[in-house]
């Protein structure tokens, strides 16, 4: 069928390179639809099987990426495919590999949770692997209409998984809120996209980018009795908005944050890990490629025409740097009253969105690296935290309550010395790679020069210690307090082991950071390939922020 | 010839630091319930840990090729010694280096003594307590923590290691402290983490100007650190230092450095040679800027004034162990970030006259306060904490007088200080053990009922009192004669201190120790056993061999101090005092090299 396509016509749809470029998605889609027909087949004492049978499609996945991509990519070999819709460069490996680890934590955090909860289904790891094969197109699409349909893909599936506890009265207000909230986020995004398209005719990425300078430009045409401007700026500057208004819905930024606590709370606290991290990460992904690769040229102050008293505007690195110090701010003070460690979790999450934010707002490759390595930790961390409390679950006791941890360290001293080092991580304490993440975020701001950076950065290393409160709760319940409950853990050795490796590879990034750091670098490099060229002229007319102390002294 | 050192190839730096954790992964692996054995184990090791820092002083012989000796510490070069260096993180240029300098070869030994010390303490108390285990794993991480943060040459690695330390310091007063100790527990960890947090965004702007600094004026800054490689009293100059230096600057205009590496370094010798030309580069603001953002997070550790509120808590409820390395060790991290960052990093900010008064006042506040709630503590724990508030207030003054003779008294007042306050925490301690309480008026009379006891409490308060032939004379001694050298209003002020200090010592003495025995509680409490005896013999010893002769200290970090006070005052050597003398002394064994740093200093100041 392959080779007949391809003798036919002259005009090839799917060649082979093509294919080779989503092979991982292809593997996990034809893994997802497996595990579906599985699911009908198997008896009920076997459903186990399907979960092994997904995470056997995503480590096929990992595979599959690794022998497509095995020199990490120099950026040559980036490539394009299905009319310029789909672009494999370091950025999209980076991710996917993020991704498919992200899926396989999940997957075996999910093993653990649903046999606690009886509720072990095949639908629902193939609902995972679907929305894995949205974040992935996610990473790699540099068009609207492909980026638009892998977010959709994405959030169904998540939606769905979201509500999956169909008894439990919170699972399923869970799901309505996060649905209702994210349709209409969606189209928010979906008017902005229209409107980009509108004004530049164009639903690619790279075209819309060379096309925003034409946008740009004022025209002004004076007669002899009357002035009359043409000015578009405002037009694409609301479009901006927009989009970035549906990004933030996705990585749970303030003010559009709303869903997230309610929605980490009810989901299964398998999916609240999966969610959290990678919905996260993807929307992040998705948030790079539209603003850096799309509209580079929005970033910075948009000159205005002082003759003719047309007013510069403040590009989208003012909207980021605003929306992410309310984040940061807005999510550590949320969380410092939680009770319900995931709704802790849910809070602490938002102000790593705050924090990632960061990078993008330095707008340099200190910033562009500290996005991709932070979410590559923030992954496993976050997933690590969420699979600790997973492991706490067990008959009739929920793990959720922060009274569940008291005394742990009697009860499991391993698991708690885990759950300590993924806590420091978060609240970014050395020798974790939390710490590394954010020396890269703060770093970048710092390196700007630029005073208001500068205070954000402050805002942001004082809101840590906040945070650094509320995570040391977690170690006195379980360090200090006695315990409350004596109920025996039930432990699952593949859970542990999968944990052991997440802390031991916190730990080691903290101390031995070359290897993450190469490849965020990497992809940080060729997703800026856009902005490089822009980085010259930075350097002379550094980024102004309305009212900033004039022009820093580098 | 510079101290060096190797064991099994790896230098012996990286031994005394990470010993301890390696005692404490062991002991992970320990039983849970075999709770004499993990005892004992934690008192050989830290006995070891101790044993591998003396060559550090003594110099190692040969034996075989696994373990290459060398001489110890040389006390006739300036600057880092047993430097080890080896690629860390490239992308950033961060380096795995260690060196030490006298002043932190000092603190290194007073800190594995204090290690001992304080492991030896725990014996009966944590077997009380319970949880021997963790306690131990605990104890011996922080050790490392603070030993790295000694001995950390690179201002990444520095800052890792003083994060790293707050963990362990966190477990130790939450899990088994006393009454108050998870608001203590937090409240420390907290106050430290704010002050370290807003220090990281000051070493990365350090770090990001350093190129620009570096471009801009390159001859100059090579001559900065020429000048801080070569001793000011022998003239000999440390190579290897000024080579890694040296090395370090390069990379900012390295053209083969690969796309994405930042073209900066965080080689501390290097970062302190840019100090005083940021002023002609960037402007007094940024360097007072970043003076400020170091001397937060040193301040709130030493504790200086405003910033003390979290130390008596913090030592109230630690354990004896834990108060024992607070003061001794945890403190002193603040004071020597001051002397071996803020100071040299920023001297046009610290010899700024206005930021100088505001840190002189602090501290002069800090004494005089210190004191006199120490007097109105009705606790002896607490009485000792805020005396520790007034004698780091000694230290900073000596620090900030900016003289030779000051900074050498504050260098001598923090090893006092761990002496003597440390002793001090280890009688309170003891006292506790016997009777649960560090109510003063729980007390009295005990000199009848536990001479041993009583007559080392006295050598100590004596000792932390000031009295001549006793460690902290000296130091009282040196630092106040630098605050009159100074600022004769200061010396005044600060003197103040030393009364009110005697006064409250010795009215602790008496409550506690003189007069009849009037609680039956008091009436039959064991005197010293032979374990508790042999803790306090090192201290004694040093209390009077500091006191009688003090030259061997003060001889490691004289040369240290002569740099710091080049640098923040380059006129004075050449002006003060003795400015023939030094002069004559400092004429360099290279001929070129120290002689164009003592000539373009004052060009590089004019512009």
């Amino acid at each position: 069928m392959l080779a007949l396509l391809q003798q036919t016509s002259d005009f090839q749809i799917i060649s082979r390179e093509t294919v080779q470029l989503i092979m991982p998605e292809v593997i996990l889609t034809v893994f997802g639809c497996a595990a579906l027909v599985l699911d009908v087949m198997l008896p009920r004492a076997l459903k186990k099987v399907v979960a092994w049978v997904s995470l056997s499609g995503v480590g096929l996945s990992l595979v599959s990426l690794g022998i497509l991509y095995p020199n990490l990519v120099n950026n040559q070999s980036a490539r394009v495919g299905f009319f310029e819709m789909i672009l494999v460069d370091d950025y999209a490996v980076v991710f996917k590999l993020m991704f498919l680890i992200g899926a396989a934590i999940s997957i075996i955090l999910s093993i653990k949770y649903l046999d606690e909860e009886g509720e072990q289904h095949g639908e629902y790891y193939s609902l995972i692997l679907f929305s894995v094969v949205g974040m992935m197109f996610m990473a790699s699409a540099v068009d609207l209409l492909s980026l638009f349909i892998s977010l959709e893909l994405m959030a169904i599936s998540v939606y769905i998984l979201v509500g999956y506890l169909k008894r439990d009265r919170k699972s399923n207000e869970a799901a309505m809120k996060y649905f209702l909230l994210g349709a209409f986020s969606s189209g928010v995004l979906l008017y902005g996209m229209s409107m980009v398209y509108g004004l530049t005719g164009s639903t690619n990425l790279a075209k819309i980018a060379a096309a925003i300078p034409n946008v740009l430009k004022i025209d002004v045409v004076k007669t002899m009795t009357e002035r009359s401007v043409m000015d578009m700026r405002y037009l694409l500057l609301l479009s901006m908005v927009f989009m970035a208004a549906g990004m933030f819905f996705k990585i749970a930024a303030v003010p559009f944050h709303m869903w997230a606590p309610d929605a980490y709370e009810g989901a299964p606290t398998s999916i609240t890990a999966f969610m959290s991290v990678g919905v996260k990460a993807a929307s992040f992904a998705m948030f790079g490629r539209l603003f850096l690769y799309g509209l580079p040229d929005l970033r910075a102050t948009i000159a205005g025409n002082a003759a003719d008293s047309v007013p510069s505007l403040p590009g989208w690195a003012v909207l980021l740097g605003v929306i992410s110090a309310i984040t940061i701010v807005w999510g550590n003070l949320g969380a410092l009253t939680q009770n319900n460690l995931k709704r802790l979790l849910a809070y602490s999450s938002i102000s790593h969105a705050g924090y990632t934010l960061l990078g993008l707002i330095a707008g340099n490759q200190t910033g562009y690296i500290g996005v991709v390595l932070y979410l590559f930790i923030y992954t496993i961390m976050n997933l690590g935290i969420f699979g600790c409390i997973i492991a706490l679950k067990r008959r009739g006791i929920s793990g959720d309550n922060i009274n569940d941890l008291n005394g742990l360290i009697k009860k499991a001293p391993w698991l708690t010395v885990m759950m300590t080092i993924f806590l420091l991580s978060l609240g970014g304490i050395p020798p974790t790679a939390g710490f590394i993440g954010k020396f890269y975020l703060f770093g970048g701001l710092i390196e700007t020069g630029n005073p208001w950076l500068a205070r954000l950065a402050i805002l942001a290393v004082v809101m840590t210690v906040v945070s650094l409160y509320y995570y040391l709760r977690f170690v006195k319940h379980m360090y200090i307090e006695e315990e409350t409950e004596t109920t025996p853990l039930a432990p699952s050795r593949v859970l542990n082991w999968t944990l052991s490796v997440a802390a031991v590879v916190i730990v080691l990034i903290g101390v031995y950071p070359k290897w993450f750091i190469d490849i965020s670098q990497r992809a940080a490099r060729s997703q800026a390939l856009k902005t490089y060229s822009y980085k010259a002229e930075e350097a002379e007319q550094p980024l102004e922020l309305p009212g900033s102390m004039g022009a820093p002294s580098r | 010839m510079p101290g060096h050192a190797e064991i099994f190839g790896i230098g012996i730096l990286s031994w005394v630091t990470w010993l301890p954790a390696i005692g404490s992964l062991i002991i992970l692996f320990f039983n849970r319930e075999k709770n004499d054995r993990i005892r004992w184990f934690a008192n050989v090791w830290i006995v070891i840990c101790f044993l591998v820092s003396i060559p550090l002083v003594t110099g190692l012989f040969s034996m075989g090729g696994l373990i290459r000796g060398g001489p110890g510490y040389d006390r006739a070069l300036a600057g880092l010694q047993f430097i080890e260096d080896h690629d860390w993180i490239p992308l950033i240029g961060a380096r795995y280096t260690l060196g030490i300098d006298g002043l932190a070869l000092v603190l290194i030994m007073l800190t594995t003594l204090l290690g001992v010390i304080s492991v030896v303490c725990s014996w009966s108390y944590i077997r009380e307590k319970g949880r021997e285990k963790e306690y131990y794993v605990v104890l011996l991480l922080l050790q490392s923590g603070m030993l790295g943060a000694f001995v950390s040459a690179d201002l990444f690695l520095f800052f890792i290691f003083w994060e790293v330390m707050l963990v362990p310091m966190y477990f130790l007063i939450g899990i088994w402290g006393g009454k108050n100790r998870l608001y203590s527990a937090i409240k420390f960890f907290l106050y430290t983490l704010v002050g370290s947090v807003v220090m990281l965004l000051a070493v990365l702007k350090l770090y990001f100007i350093f190129p620009d600094v570096v471009r801009a004026q390159r001859p100059q800054v090579e001559a900065t650190a020429r000048q801080i490689a070569v001793s000011q009293e022998t003239g000999q100059v440390n190579d290897r230092m000024l080579n890694l230096a040296l090395d370090a600057m390069r990379r900012v205009d390295d053209r083969n450095l690969p796309s994405g590496y930042v073209s900066s370094t965080f080689n501390i010798t290097a970062l302190t040679s840019i100090g005083p030309h940021i002023k002609a580069v960037f402007g007094l603001s940024l360097v007072i800027w970043l003076f400020i953002g170091f001397a937060l997070s040193f301040a709130i550790k030493v504790p200086m004034f405003p910033f003390h509120t979290w130390l008596p808590d913090a030592h109230y409820d630690a354990p004896t162990a834990g108060s024992v390395i607070l003061a001794g060790v945890l403190l002193k991290m603040g004071t020597y970030g001051f002397m071996r960052f803020s100071l040299p990093i920023f001297p046009d900010a610290a010899a700024d006259p206005s930021v100088r008064k505001v840190m002189i006042t602090l501290s002069i506040i800090g004494i005089i306060y210190g004191a006199l709630v120490a007097m109105a503590q009705k606790d002896v724990k607490k009485l000792i904490a805020y005396s520790s508030v007034s004698h780091l207030g000694f230290v900073m003054l000596g620090l900030f007088a900016l003289n030779p003779s000051g900074i050498n008294g504050a260098v001598m007042q923090m090893i006092n200080h761990g002496i003597s306050t440390g002793a001090l925490f280890l009688l309170a301690g003891i006292l506790y053990e016997r009777r649960h309480t560090y109510e003063i008026a729980e007390f009295g009379g005990l000199a009848s009922v536990m001479p041993i006891f009583s007559t080392i409490f006295l050598i100590v308060t004596l000792s932390s009192l000031g009295l001549p032939l006793t460690n902290n004379f000296i130091g009282e001694f040196l630092t106040l004669r630098g605050a009159f050298e100074a600022r004769v209003l200061w010396g005044v002020l600060a003197t103040t201190g030393v009364i009110l200090g005697a006064a409250y010592m010795l009215w602790l003495y008496q409550r506690v120790f003189f007069g009849p025995v009037t609680n039956p509680a008091n009436e039959k409490l064991k005197d010293l056993d032979r374990r508790e005896l042999w803790q306090f013999a090192p201290l004694i010893f040093l209390i009077f061999w500091i006191g009688v002769y003090p030259d061997p200290v003060l001889s490691y970090v004289r040369p240290q101090t002569n740099t710091v006070v080049g640098l923040v005052q380059p006129d004075y050597f050449r002006v003060g005092p003795s400015a023939e003398r030094n002069l004559a002394e400092s004429v360099p064994s290279e001929p070129t090299a120290p002689a164009h740093s003592q000539s373009s200093e004052p060009d590089a100041r004019a512009k």
